[in-house]
């Protein structure tokens, strides 16, 4: 499995698409950091709920923005399986390993480590961010371990990303449908579900349970239970993926 | 391609020892989709250290063969096994079977040896046969080039060396001669040649018939998912027996005259192929009709001609790309 994961990595690093993602969700990352930094402190701030960044829980809470990162995660997870359909590498990939679940099971890993890196770099570029702010002003920045652990916890609240948009696009062959749809659930679907009805918001996926890990809330699962939840969810999609995958006939 | 980029090379590795059984065998295999069974209670075997051509029209049902043949597709019924075995059930199958369907294409942002990495880690083969099956197809100067901007020719070179990446003991090819060049179609038939030669086994479609009577050992020929005939190349080609060409500006009047006499005519404009009747009584019944002829000659029996007269069909639309248009079928033709 360990080297089928490899593959699966270097499928990934051996073409463009992961660059422009990544350097996506970085630049979504860094404009909604430099935003709430520049308005920091501001009477409208203020009265939109944004505290003044100046605690040790401040910061941590400020390094959790980088999980919009995970929406790219989320993306490049949902290509690794179409893409295969798409450029009819498929045949390729089984004629290797024809008991086929395992390719589904690396693409899956593959994509949470590759998830897991642009969660990384989503969580330090807010804490750079902030770091600088405080340099400027001649302050150090206050650091804890809980700043770590955010930084981790959006790297792995992102490989939760990666790992079911992988699950996802091995259940679906069309990646235009795959990308729309894991978009569409993550964007505006669980939105509205927590909007309509917010006691459900600690169950759906993305904005809950891939929440749980780095976000103090009450509305949140502790993040225990939020990553029981997260690997209950990947094996679900993923035997999903699996089932649809061994049924169908290779084009 | 041109001729400077022509793959060469020979088959890698020395002779492999001859199992027990066929490399390929094909039991009974049905494979229905919806109403239409594209395959139908085929059986075939392939017998090892031989090439053996893979025949039939557009839709007879060759590539849902092969693919389920490879483990690509589930038959409806029957079953099909590679040396002995399942596809699915041979372990580190790259290294027992090589493939190339038209269907195996690689990324085109990927490098083809980059490509070609990745397939032998998936493989787990080693990384040296990386760059030996790229000398082999003569591949070496265009490995770091994106597979996007490779020609038809280049990415046929490319699957051949996927193919070839775990130095198989037997090759499944689809097509291979699609898209190479003349000199490239002439490697290939002498790398197949060599292949077999070293007691390895190679099954091979290709619409390209000309190429497939000097390559080939034994040929299975199927249409409409049904199997034709199986055998040697020679006894096929021989079963269907050589025709008479006969050319007249008044080829009517000559075609009802050889039917009366219980010969078989197919026309084509102003000439006619005539079987079951001699030659020599052709030239009398033209003298005894009073019809003019402007040629008549015995033609031995191609491959292409036993194909059409086998399978009633055309040879594949692709040959369109490569050689000039088959015949069309004669209005008039007799079966």
């Amino acid at each position: 499995m360990i080297r089928l994961v490899r593959v699966e990595v270097a499928k990934v690093r051996t073409t463009r698409m992961w660059i422009g993602l990544l350097l996506g969700a970085a630049a979504l990352v860094t404009l909604g950091a430099v935003a709430t930094l520049a308005i920091e402190g501001s009477d409208e701030a203020t009265q939109a709920g944004l505290r003044p960044i100046e605690t040790v829980e401040d910061v941590r809470d400020f390094v959790y923005t980088g999980s919009i990162a995970g929406v790219l995660a989320l993306v490049l997870g949902a290509t690794t399986m179409t893409n295969e359909h798409r450029h009819r590498t498929l045949a390729g990939t089984f004629l290797a390993t024809p008991t086929r679940w395992p390719v589904i099971g690396a693409k899956v890993i593959g994509s949470g480590v590759v998830g897991f890196v642009f969660g990384v770099i989503g969580g330090l570029i807010p804490l750079v961010a902030v770091a600088v702010r405080f340099a400027v002003r001649g302050e150090a920045v206050p650091l804890g371990i809980s700043v770590a652990l955010a930084v981790g916890g959006v790297g792995v609240s992102c490989a939760f990303s990666g790992a079911m948009g992988a699950a996802v696009g091995a259940a679906l062959r069309s990646q235009l449908i795959a990308i729309i749809g894991v978009l569409g659930w993550a964007l505006v679907v669980e939105p509205l579900i927590g909007g309509l009805v917010p006691d459900a918001l600690r169950w759906l996926p993305f904005s809950g349970v891939g929440s749980s890990l780095g976000q103090q809330s009450p509305d949140l699962f502790s993040p225990a239970v939020g990553a029981a939840l997260m690997a209950a969810y990947v094996g679900a999609a993923t035997a999903t993926g699996v089932v649809l995958t061994l049924r169908r006939d290779v084009d | 391609m041109n001729g400077s980029d022509r793959p060469a090379g020979a088959v890698d590795g020395g002779a492999v020892e001859g199992g027990v059984g066929p490399a390929v065998e094909v039991r009974g295999l049905t494979k229905r989709f919806g109403d239409i069974d594209a395959v139908q209670s085929l059986s075939f075997s392939v017998p090892r250290g031989q090439v053996t051509g893979f025949l039939g029209p557009n839709g007879a049902g060759k590539t849902t063969t092969m693919r389920i043949v490879l483990g690509l597709a589930a038959p409806t019924e029957g079953e099909a096994r590679v040396l002995g075995v399942p596809y699915a059930a041979l372990p580190r199958p790259l290294a027992r079977i090589g493939a190339m369907l038209e269907t195996t294409g690689a990324h085109p942002g990927r490098s083809g040896r980059d490509h070609l990495r990745i397939a032998a880690m998936s493989g787990d083969l080693p990384a040296s046969r990386v760059d030996a099956v790229l000398d082999q197809v003569a591949m070496r100067d265009y490995a770091d080039r994106k597979v996007g901007g490779y020609s038809s020719g280049m990415r046929q070179r490319l699957g051949m060396a996927t193919a070839l990446l775990g130095d198989p003991e037997v090759l499944v090819l689809d097509e291979p001669g699609n898209g190479l060049d003349p000199a490239g179609v002439a490697w290939l038939r002498e790398f197949l040649r060599a292949f077999a030669g070293a007691g390895r086994t190679v099954l091979v479609s290709s619409h390209l018939l000309a190429e497939m009577s000097q390559t080939v050992d034994r040929l299975v020929v199927i249409d409409r998912g049904r199997l034709v005939v199986e055998g040697p190349v020679d006894a096929i080609t021989s079963s269907v027996g050589d025709d008479v060409v006969v050319r007249s500006p008044d080829p009517a009047r000559l075609v009802a005259a050889i039917a009366a006499e219980g010969g078989t005519v197919s026309a084509s404009g102003d000439s006619l192929s005539v079987t079951g009747v001699p030659i020599e009584r052709i030239g009398e019944i033209a003298a005894k009709e009073g019809v003019i002829l402007h040629e008549l000659r015995r033609r031995e029996a191609t491959l292409e001609q036993a194909f059409l007269r086998l399978t009633g069909s055309g040879v594949d639309e692709a040959q369109a790309a490569d050689e000039p248009p088959p015949i069309p079928p004669p209005p008039e033709a007799s079966p």
